[in-house]
């Protein structure tokens, strides 16, 4: 097959991108060949921000192959240490950046590894009578046979045909070598993991598991299974009995229409301690950005956030179904949630720390997480800007009624260039990711390597901000993102909130602390924009800096180096603190507008935006939260 | 020619035994027949045959279920394997006329099954340890590990008033106690880097930057050298030069490249042979590829 050689970086390039070229591997800076003696760093006990793609499929997951996926998970690892990989439409790719700190596979557990069983003619699975048909180059029959594949998946119920145990072992056991050959402690971080894709009814359910050592069970466990996530945590809970631990980080609720993070049990009974605290045991992060749309909150959930309509996916996950149910479905939505449960009865399933990936199904990590050199998520079906909706069809330059995107653009336009998960670790080492992980010292970002810190405590000195020892003294005398904040009668919290920008990416406009709190049993939520860009303060009533005039040429995407900041850095009280109510604090750091990647598309294509999609957007870091309980 | 097996048989009944001994009429008849059944037998030999196996019959079952969450009845039954032998007689018949030919589905599966067996006879042979040392031996520069900098620096930020960051580092150089390290501004960025690649300080500081640190000297501060987060004062510690590994330390890396070399060179070895067998030809004008 002929492959048509196109650098996405190239195409970059030629389209005048202000982007720079290269990152690099942000605080790790060890390399660490195995013939070098103490080649590793000295762990950083103030710690380092480590980045990594915590989700990403390959071709062993059964839709990731349909879509002429063929990295396996050895070439993910390698595309996360910069490698060039062959896209499923014929280019090539390669991470914009410098190699990631960390990547994991997290292939769906369901029929790992049986689809290219089913296309290899020497295998029996490939007599299975559709196979023929998966494979065949008639597009209305592939999409026959792949969606009895996926019945499957909403039913819980696999076919039996296909549920070959020993091929999906098989699976299994490359994931787990891929995994153990690309770890190197000190430069690269590699987690052997899998994805558990139930959905009830097509509301998805998703979750990603991982492990923070070589040491994992026989099988996964599926939603073949069960569908239903409490009989995971009790697996899991088992396994951890047997030694084998392990965390599960739920994704796209925002396709769950409401279910992900409910207020009653599977079965429709209430919530108890015991339920609360199997989820958090097991569910300590929740995944709030990624290509299928960010999960953070809705124009319906968070009407006074202006900054709340962020890639918004309002449909079913590989579905046409659009969601009804936005309550329930998002994080913070789940963050107010569980500060109610905590208020009224005393425990909080929906604790969770902030990450953020891609759901690359490319077989790259880190891959189309960044605007100018976006490729989408599935392969060959959305591999071309046509197919994404961005540029209007059939080589045309200007938008007419016939361009309007049809079939699966419609969704595939709504979908987001994000993210990446942030980590604050001594070192670079499963112990140490996987302990941040667990602590939930973690941070999402739509993309760009945004480092951003959070600290609370009551005897901050109120000069920190301006202190050479900062983060010393903030270990010493607070506590960092993802940890509870204890009472102190008499007395008012402090925050310490930092970023600074990604080189590559844009200047940073402010830096917000979302908080939300429990009034009288209801939770309520606010945004306080806490450090401004351009010498700006917030105005002290609405709480927001005044605007800094940054601008982007929609012409050429080029942005305004003049304006925003490298960094901020404030010192921060909550004007509303009230001692006797539940809260959580989470920072949101975001840059100045630039353009999004239907825009870098359509700038290429010399055709205007999509008059359907924003034309720029404002990329972002999310903190994860530090918690006031007043009774803990 | 249409005498049957059966006319004959009944004549030679009616004719009786001393009869038939005489009759050089029956003699031939017989011996026609006879002939004629051997040639039956023969043609009966060559006709294609379909056979339905016991596993055909399992895996026919097998789909139906799968389809309908049932087994399938006897008619059903019935009339699946109806389907399964017309399928298997029209391909045949179709295969026999030449219709696969030119039919560009059946070529593209033809062709990727000749290159999965081409793939299978590919992985048989293990390396020995002479083949992966060889190898090694042979391309050491791809196993090379590139120059590395162990270095550390501070930082004055970008967000100080106008470009004061810079005079700021200078000062701070100019003030550090002998044998004592700059004070700098606090920053989210690493202060120390282990055997940092080219590409990771090209990546986070830019060009210039690296440049600077490559031809520092070692062990004494140097600076201001600006990158996009400000004004650095830096100290190379250690500029580790590019070096070639033992083997012993990369022989993983060398099994898993020379496997995959060994498995594309006997793939288009193999394709070459083939190849061989075939003159392939260009009508005028059509570009050689």
């Amino acid at each position: 097959m002929k492959r048509l050689a196109i650098a996405v970086s190239a195409l970059a390039l030629v389209a005048g991108c202000a982007q720079p070229q290269v990152k690099s591997v942000s605080g790790s800076g060890a390399q660490a060949p195995a013939t070098i003696e103490n080649s590793m760093r000295e762990p950083n006990p103030l710690r380092d921000a480590f980045f990594g793609d915590l989700h990403v499929h390959t071709k062993l997951s059964f839709d990731a192959y349909i879509f002429n996926v063929r990295g396996d998970p050895d070439d993910a690892y390698r595309y996360a240490k910069g490698a060039t990989l062959d896209h499923a439409s014929g280019y090539q790719v390669r991470l914009n950046g410098p190699p990631l700190d960390f990547a994991a596979v997290t292939d769906h557990a369901e029929y790992v590894g049986v689809l290219p069983a089913m296309n290899d003619p020497n295998s029996p699975l490939s007599k299975i009578p559709y196979a023929a048909d998966l494979f065949s180059p008639d597009q209305p029959k592939i999409q026959a046979a792949f969606n009895r594949v996926t019945a499957a998946l909403r039913t819980g119920t696999p076919a039996a045909e296909m549920y070959d145990r020993a091929t999906m072992g098989s699976a299994w056991k490359v994931i787990q070598d891929a995994a153990a050959r690309h770890n190197e402690p000190g430069k690269f971080t590699t987690l052997v993991a899998y994805e558990f894709t139930s959905s009830r009814d097509g509301r998805n359910l998703h979750r990603n598991i991982f492990y923070p050592t070589a040491r994992v069970p026989d099988a996964p466990f599926s939603a073949f299974d069960s569908q239903n996530p409490e009989k995971l945590w009790a697996w899991m809970d088992a396994q951890r009995g047997q030694g084998i631990e392990s965390l599960a980080i739920p994704h796209n609720s925002n396709g769950s229409d409401g279910i992900m993070f409910e207020r009653v049990t599977w079965d429709g009974k209430p919530i108890d301690r015991a339920w609360a605290e199997a989820r958090a045991r097991n569910e300590p992060l929740a995944e709030i950005t990624q290509i299928k749309g960010t999960s953070d909150t809705h124009p319906a959930l968070s009407p006074n956030d202006e900054w709340g309509n962020f890639e918004i996916m309002d449909w079913y996950v590989g579905s046409d179904t659009p969601v009804t149910k936005q309550a329930g479905g998002y994080v913070r939505d789940a963050l107010k949630r569980g500060i109610e449960f905590e208020a009224t009865q005393g425990f909080n399933p929906y604790k969770y720390g902030l990450i953020g990936s891609t759901d690359n199904h490319n077989a790259t990590p880190g891959g189309s997480s960044e605007e100018s050199s976006y490729f989408s998520k599935v392969g060959r079906n959305d591999g071309q800007p046509v197919q994404r909706g961005s540029i209007p069809k059939e080589g045309r330059k200007a938008w007419t009624p016939a361009d309007a995107p049809t079939g699966s653009a419609v969704r595939f336009q709504t979908w987001g260039a994000s993210g990446l998960t942030g980590v604050w670790a001594e070192e670079n080492t499963r112990e140490a990711i996987y302990a941040a992980l667990r602590r939930k010292e973690t941070f999402a970002t739509s993309g760009p390597r945004i480092r951003v810190r959070l600290f609370a405590g009551f005897d901050l000195p109120a000069d920190i901000a301006s202190r050479g020892d900062l983060v010393a003294q903030a270990y010493a005398r607070g506590v960092p993102m993802g940890a509870d904040l204890l009472p102190a009668p008499g007395k008012t919290p402090r925050f310490l909130v930092w970023a600074v920008r990604d080189p590559n990416s844009g200047w940073l406009q402010r830096a917000q602390i979302v908080k939300g709190w429990v009034e009288n049993g209801e939770a309520k939520e606010e945004v306080f924009d806490v450090a401004c860009s351009d010498g700006l303060t917030p105005d002290a009533r609405t709480h927001r800096c005044p605007d800094n005039g940054a601008k982007v040429d929609l012409s050429t995407c080029a942005i305004d180096s003049k304006k925003g900041a490298v960094e901020l850095k404030a010192t921060w009280t909550d004007p509303m603190f009230n001692p006797s109510q539940n809260a959580f604090y989470f920072v949101r750091v975001l840059e100045n507008p630039s353009c999004r990647w239907s825009t870098w598309e359509a700038l290429r294509n010399g055709s205007p935006p999509s008059p359907r999609l924003s034309p720029t957007i404002q990329e972002r870091a999310w903190s994860s939260p530090i918690w006031y309980d007043p009774q803990p | 020619m249409t005498p049957s097996p059966e006319v004959s048989t009944s004549a030679k009944a009616r004719a009786g035994i001393t009869a038939f001994a005489r009759d050089p009429l029956a003699h031939f008849l017989v011996l026609g027949g006879l002939l004629f059944a051997g040639a039956s037998a023969l043609d009966a030999m060559s006709q294609p045959v379909v056979r339905i196996t016991q596993g055909d019959v399992e895996q026919i079952a097998a789909s139906w279920q799968a389809m309908t969450m049932n087994p399938p009845s006897e008619e059903e039954m019935k009339g699946l394997l109806r389907e399964r032998i017309d399928e298997e007689i029209l391909a045949r018949e179709a295969h026999r006329l030449g219709l696969d030919e030119d039919d560009v589905v059946i070529r593209r599966r033809l062709a990727q099954k000749m290159s999965f067996i081409s793939d299978d006879v590919a992985v048989v042979m293990p390396a020995t340890e002479a083949d992966l040392l060889a190898f090694f031996e042979g391309r050491k520069d791809r196993f090379r590990l590139p120059e590395r900098y162990t270095w550390r620096h501070v930082v004055f930020s970008a967000e100080r008033p106008g470009d004061s960051e810079r005079s700021a580092a200078e000062a701070a150089l100019r003030s550090a106690p002998a044998g004592e390290d700059p004070a700098g501004d606090p920053s989210l960025v690493p202060g120390t880097f282990s055997e940092a690649s080219r590409e990771a300080i090209v990546g986070e500081f830019g060009e210039s930057f690296y440049q600077a640190l490559a031809s520092a000297r070692e062990s004494q501060w140097t600076g201001p050298v600006i990158s996009p987060f400000g004004a650095h004062l830096i100290r190379l510690e250690r500029r580790i030069p590019a070096s070639e590994p033992s083997y012993d330390a990369v022989r993983e890396q060398v099994r898993e490249a020379w496997l995959s070399e060994e498995r594309d060179k006997r793939n288009s070895e193999m394709r070459e042979e083939i190849r061989r067998r075939y003159r392939i030809e260009f009508d005028a004008g059509v570009p050689r590829p």
